[in-house]
């Protein structure tokens, strides 16, 4: 192998080097892949534990069967007798039975959380054909130690019933366990061992859930299920976006909404409205522009999409939206966006990339939303919608 | 044999450089070299249980493997998909413009910069002008052809074949070289 690179004319690929390097010691860590292996379990009550595959249930059979004890291992074993079902309780936002969740102790004394619901004093789970079934003692979701958290997303067999359910085992010295979801705070109720549960319409991502633990010397710790760099959750709980820079050939940065869950993440059943990705126009700026900043504003509506073509969009079934989104020509060089014309004032930071992006009411006119970007040299700039944008370049390359 | 965050570590210390370079070469452009050396990486960490080699040189191949991938990828998307830096939460390395420079003088692009000037003043002067409007000033080929006084058709015509002999003329001198 080549020699190791200290990277003293690159400081910016040693900085990613550290990152990279923590990144992977965390994708590592044993809670870490608990949780990955919660959030893959997806549509069907199945189980994963902290080590390895667990067991698969088909929702399909009339009964769930509990797992071979042979081939389950010690540490997602569970131990006669050491079900409990902890008290909290969360309305499903489908209508169906309440969730709860199921803990026990595996044969080599780890903690197993499964996620259920409740019906007449029984742990089940409704299935996509809209059955419920008990789901036997012996099916753990997933095993582990100290601090668990999860995210259990639920398929369903109609657009917009996705839900998905959060939940933890946060420990008994755990003072208050707070829930934000949709930008909205709230205190969630624990039961046995700092236990909870809630369950949210959509994916994680919609809402951009977090958790926030607060122990019992007053420290909070917060943890992202949902919410990560560049998601930008919708105003009423639709699907959320994700807002990307990409370089269109070597001569404009471009920002660009997608859905934030691609089409490879999905299920048939309950993709977002309309199927498919959606997405929406892009708002470019040239490298070598004038302008440090570039933004532009339009109404989208249901059903819309572009010309076919390079940049080709389509917003499939989404809720119409006023939609603001914009582009800085260098990352960094701009630290705030504020946005009138829509009510109150409404503060954004850009992400790393120089990206901004706001989602409005449709009955906000976008001719009407001003904008004050505050630079890293601490000046104030001042513009509306248009402002430094490069016109489409499918207008401009057509026809070829 | 699997690989873990050390493993991973140490082919980012020895390779990322030259995998800049090696997308800034294919690229011509820094900020995407770097993005997808990025991304390389990532899903390089998202994919090293299932690395089976063993040894270095093994694990160089895999490399490379995945970055011919993630170019190929940039070719057909026209932009750095980031799904495996997003995976990890990351964001690509943000580098100064001096940095930038430096890629670009480590990759050489400078250097091929000027070939190509150098390939395209040795094109005939209608070749040349047709390569000028269709694809530094990006003009449709109707406008191409109504500033140069053609048919379209013929406009078309000098495009291709003057994209083709600079083509020939590079490959010739990166035998040479």
């Amino acid at each position: 192998m080549p020699e190791r690179d200290d990277f003293s004319d690159l400081p910016g690929l040693a900085r990613f080097g550290e990152e990279l390097r923590e990144a992977t010691r965390r994708a590592d860590a044993p809670g870490r892949r608990w949780r990955h292996g919660i959030a893959l379990s997806l549509v069907v009550a199945l189980g994963t534990g902290a080590t390895a595959t667990a067991t698969v249930v088909a929702l399909r059979n009339s009964v769930i069967r509990a797992p071979d004890r042979s081939v389950v291992p010690a540490d997602q074993a569970s131990v006669e007798g050491s079900t409990i079902v902890a008290a909290p309780r969360s309305v499903d936002p489908a209508g169906g039975p309440p969730w709860a969740l199921r803990l026990t102790h595996s044969e080599t004394g780890q903690t197993c959380t499964t996620v259920g619901q409740m019906r007449g004093g029984v742990f089940g789970i409704v299935g996509q054909d809209r059955v419920f079934r008990q789901i036997p003692a012996a099916v753990v979701d997933a095993c582990g130690s100290g601090l668990l958290l999860g995210s259990r997303i639920v398929s369903a067999p109609t657009p917009g019933a996705t839900r998905s359910i959060v939940y933890g085992v946060a420990g008994a010295s755990t003072k208050r366990v707070a829930l934000v979801a949709g930008g909205i705070t709230r205190t969630v109720r624990l039961g046995e061992r700092g236990t909870f549960v809630v369950a949210l319409r959509g994916y994680p991502e919609d809402s951009a859930a977090r958790v926030e633990l607060t122990a019992a010397n007053g420290r909070v710790t917060r943890h992202d299920l949902g919410a990560r760099p560049g998601l930008v959750p919708d105003i009423d709980g639709a699907p959320a976006w994700r807002l990307d820079r990409y370089v269109l050939g070597t001569r404009q940065y471009c920002a660009h909404l997608a859905d934030a869950r691609g089409p490879s993440d999905r299920f048939k059943a309950s993709t977002s409205a309309g199927g498919g990705r959606a997405s929406v126009p892009t708002a470019c700026i040239a490298r070598r522009a004038n302008f440090d900043w570039a933004a532009r504003a339009l109404r989208l509506r249901p059903g819309q999409t572009g010309r076919r073509g390079f940049d080709r969009w389509d917003y499939k079934r989404r809720p119409p939206r006023t939609l603001l989104l914009g582009v800085a020509r260098a990352a960094g060089t701009i630290t705030r966006v504020t946005v009138t014309g829509a009510g109150a004032p409404r503060v954004l930071t850009p992400g790393v990339n120089g990206t901004f992006a706001l989602l409005l009411p449709a009955s906000v006119d976008p001719n009407d939303l001003r904008l004050a970007v505050r630079l890293k040299d601490g000046t104030t700039q001042h513009g509306r919608p248009g402002h430094g944008i490069t016109p489409d370049l499918v207008v401009s390359r057509r026809p070829r | 044999m699997p690989l873990n965050a050390d493993d991973i570590s140490d082919l980012y210390a020895c390779h990322a450089r030259r995998l800049v370079a090696f997308f800034a070469r294919r690229t011509y452009d820094a900020e995407v070299a770097v993005e997808l050396m990025a991304e390389t990486f990532a899903a390089a960490v998202a994919d090293r249980r299932s690395f089976r080699g063993d040894g270095d040189e093994a694990a160089t191949a895999w490399l490379y493997a995945i970055a011919r991938h993630r170019y190929g990828d940039w070719l057909r998307h026209a932009h750095v998909r980031r799904k495996a830096l997003s995976r990890l939460g990351l964001e690509p390395p943000q580098l100064s413009d001096a940095e930038l420079e430096r890629i670009d003088e480590l990759a050489g692009t400078a250097e091929l910069r000027a070939q190509v000037a150098d390939e395209l003043d040795a094109l005939s002067p209608e070749h040349r002008a047709a390569l000028q409007l269709r694809v530094v000033e990006e003009c449709s080929y109707e406008d191409v052809a109504s500033r140069l006084g053609i048919s379209e058709q013929t406009a078309r015509a000098r495009v291709s074949r003057g994209l083709r002999a600079l083509a020939v003329a590079m490959a010739g001198g990166e035998r040479c070289a």
